[in-house]
């Protein structure tokens, strides 16, 4: 039952934190903190129904490494060409 | 009582993800909030969840966020309004969540149908949320 609050509370800090936060690489600190919110309220339905929880703790992993690589790249590459992460920099495409 | 001291480690470094400055020091404390939801798993027996969670996940996704955070060296600037909205948001959050979760021992999965206050207050919730989101989106650009 705890489970699933903080998994709750997490899901709904990092949500508002993408929405807030100009910095790309909050971004995707953000877009992990729900990642671990989501294990935490996985965590609480094993407890029900454990094949179900070990299934999405294997989708949610292979999920979040192939958008960290994605978003990873993309801050990178942003860098690069405009020496800046900030998502301003992604709009406009100068330093 | 681990498990309470295991979920609340979480949710401590959790927020302290959102609230620190460095952009380094959210991460390594991402890093112990997965830590300590995989050692929960470890709690209940969850042992291939835990072993995704503590040797797939941590090692590599951890990872790779702690050396992005460490290659740019940013930090986040907090204004003062913010800090309060982030606050007000959290707070918020504790309550909607004891509110919708916290009345019963839940042994089946998280909404029942025949319980209409439970949808109703989970569907406000969600509505409020997408609303605040549009809303901070909306003045970003």
């Amino acid at each position: 039952m705890m489970g699933y609050i903080v998994g709750f509370v997490l899901i709904l800090l990092g949500i508002y934190s993408i929405a807030t936060t100009r910095d790309l690489v909050r971004m995707l600190i953000s877009l992990e903190l729900v990642t671990v919110g989501g294990f935490a309220m996985f965590a609480a339905v094993s407890l029900s129904n454990p094949t179900l929880a070990l299934y999405g703790v294997l989708i949610l992993v292979m999920i979040s490494v192939s958008e960290v690589a994605v978003l990873a790249a993309l801050v990178y590459r942003n860098y690069l060409l405009t020496r800046r992460v900030d998502v301003s920099s992604i709009a406009t495409g100068e330093p | 009582m681990i498990d309470i001291v295991l979920l609340t480690a979480a949710l401590f470094f959790g927020v302290l993800t959102v609230y620190s400055r460095d952009n380094v020091y959210s991460a390594a404390s991402l890093a112990a909030a997965a830590g300590s939801v995989a050692l929960f798993f470890l709690y209940l027996t969850q042992f291939a969840a835990a072993f995704l969670l503590l040797v797939i996940y941590i090692g590599a996704v951890m990872l790779l966020v702690i050396m992005t955070a460490a290659m740019f060296n940013t930090a986040q600037r907090w204004s003062g309004r913010q800090l309060w909205a982030t606050t007000i948001v959290f707070m918020a959050a504790v309550a909607i969540a004891v509110a919708t979760f916290g009345h019963s021992q839940m042994t089946q999965l998280s909404v029942q149908v025949g319980d209409l206050t439970s949808v109703v207050v989970l569907l406000f919730a969600v509505a409020v949320v997408s609303l605040l989101v549009s809303t901070e989106i909306a003045k970003k650009t």
